[in-house]
């Protein structure tokens, strides 16, 4: 990781010129292409690799306080199949790199590495991975880019009780049915982590599974985890339940977890989080949605929100949105304050 | 005899649906392909015929009459939700199928590559092909 900081009044401008310039260059650029450009990445020469990626801007207004434009993420990822039954994946990132707020900017690079492992397909019913990865709890964590989400806030249910990634292993499958698929995925970790920052809740030690049901349009999953938090030494017992559904223009999802929290010193308590989302398609690049959010601590704070907001896809992995936040309580994680919200930000994935 | 062949096949042809799909690989892969198999097989859910050979699956071109049926057929969703889905794979680490220009192209690999798989129009089939299952018009 490298750090560093600058303060002044010059970098506010150059960072609004080069977010304007970005917002008109990139659709732009898109436009003179096909629709299938964006969101693919680009092949590298004849190793049957590919290099994508996705960039993320937000801007935020508090009703109380100043306005601020973070630029979020800039992720580059590489993967491909090695062999018809060997696969990679590597994923570094650079998140909340850029921060301009109240005619003051901070630059501070955070160089992270978000995903790094090696898979063998050895049948469609047994896959084994061997690295770090995203934690296969719900949907959100494991599709988790801003040009792919609804919202520009992420619902604290899809990584706020839980570590989002481990490094370990994983076994995943599919049972072929008829009647829709069932997968399962089983994981465990009983090592330190590559770059713990990248975690909220960081931990060496878990173990846990989800089962998942799904078909053409909806599906319904139920995790399990239990993990040792490597900050606070709490053991937590998370389960949990995930559903999605879609037909014609309305999508509807939620997530809610809920975890037994056992202290080092043998207090215990519970927490939950959840969250409710529909999305309504106006056109094909138009869409309207609504979120209801809440969240209790294992100490009892409570949080809840909801969210409204605008989406519009210009082309496939271009995302524009704006969302207005009603927020009351608390949580102990950062995006979970108080306070009312306007919200912004501008995706590609590419 | 020979008249009554002709007729036969004279009244197949006019009454077979003209925009109807058929799949299609070099060799019999040695399993039943329903409708839920092609959905699996067209959106990389399943990756290995029951021999344990990699499927290859070719598109397309997404403005091909051919491949729009076959998405409203059998995958059963719009072109808005089949790119809002590869999107997601694509994050995932997983390629969307290979796109070939015709259907002649589609033939040509299916006979060249193993474990491949393709569709094209019933009237564009070729004696030397395998069909894995048809596909009605809706």
């Amino acid at each position: 990781m490298r750090t560093s900081s600058t303060r002044g009044r010059g970098l506010p401008r150059r960072a609004a010129f080069l977010l304007v310039t970005l917002l008109a260059a990139l659709p732009a650029a898109a436009a003179g292409q096909d629709a299938s450009v964006l969101g693919r990445g680009v092949a590298l020469g004849a190793s049957g690799l590919r290099l994508g990626g996705y960039l993320a801007i937000d801007w935020e207004k508090p009703s109380q306080g100043d306005a601020t434009v973070t630029f979020d993420d800039l992720s580059l990822f590489v993967f491909g199949d090695l062999t018809p039954r060997v696969r990679v994946f590597a994923e570094v990132e650079d998140s909340k790199f850029w921060q301009v707020s109240g005619g003051r900017s901070r630059v501070e690079h955070h160089g992270d590495l978000e995903r790094l492992y090696v898979e063998y397909l050895h049948s469609d019913v047994v896959k084994i991975r061997a690295g770090k990865f995203l934690t296969p709890v719900g949907t959100w964590n494991e599709v988790h880019p801003d040009p792919l989400t609804w919202t520009v806030n992420r619902p604290l249910a899809s990584y706020a009780t839980f570590p989002t990634f481990l490094t370990g292993l994983l076994a995943s499958g599919t049972i072929d049915r008829e009647r829709g698929d069932i997968e399962y995925d089983l994981f465990a970790q009983a090592n330190p982590c590559l770059d713990c920052n990248t975690n909220d809740r960081q931990t060496e030690r878990a173990i846990g599974g989800r089962l998942r049901w799904h078909a053409t349009h909806g599906e319904v999953g139920v995790p399990v985890l239990h993990y040792v938090d490597r900050l606070t030494r709490d053991a937590v017992t998370l389960s949990g339940v995930h559903a999605v559904a879609h037909r014609d223009r309305l999508d509807v999802r939620g997530e809610a977890t809920i975890g037994r929290v056992t202290s080092a010193t043998g207090d215990a308590g519970s927490e939950f989080a959840w969250y409710v989302q529909g999305v309504w398609a106006l056109t094909d690049r138009h869409f309207l949605v609504a979120q209801a959010e809440r969240a209790r601590s294992a100490r009892d704070e409570t949080w809840r929100a909801w969210t409204a907001g605008v989406l519009v896809r210009p082309k496939p992995g271009l995302s524009l949105k704006l969302d207005y936040q009603q927020r009351r309580g608390l949580f102990p994680v950062e995006e979970a304050g108080s306070g009312n919200r306007v919200l912004a930000s501008f995706g590609v994935l590419f | 005899m020979l008249t009554s062949v002709l007729l036969a096949s004279l009244l197949g042809a006019l009454l077979a649906p003209g925009g109807d799909l058929v799949l299609i690989t070099r060799r019999d892969p040695g399993e039943n392909v329903t409708e839920r198999t092609a959905v699996r097989l067209f959106l990389k859910e399943k990756l290995f015929w029951k021999d344990g050979s990699r499927i290859v699956p070719v598109n397309l071109p997404p403005d091909h009459d051919a491949r729009e049926t076959f998405s409203r057929a059998v995958l059963k969703r719009n072109r808005r939700e089949l790119v809002e889905f590869w999107n997601e794979q694509h994050f995932k680490g997983v390629n969307p199928p290979v796109v070939l220009e015709s259907e002649e192209a589609v033939k040509a690999f299916v006979r060249q590559v193993d474990g491949a798989v393709g569709y094209i129009r019933r009237d564009h089939l070729d004696p030397d092909l395998k069909v894995l299952m048809v596909i009605a018009s809706p």
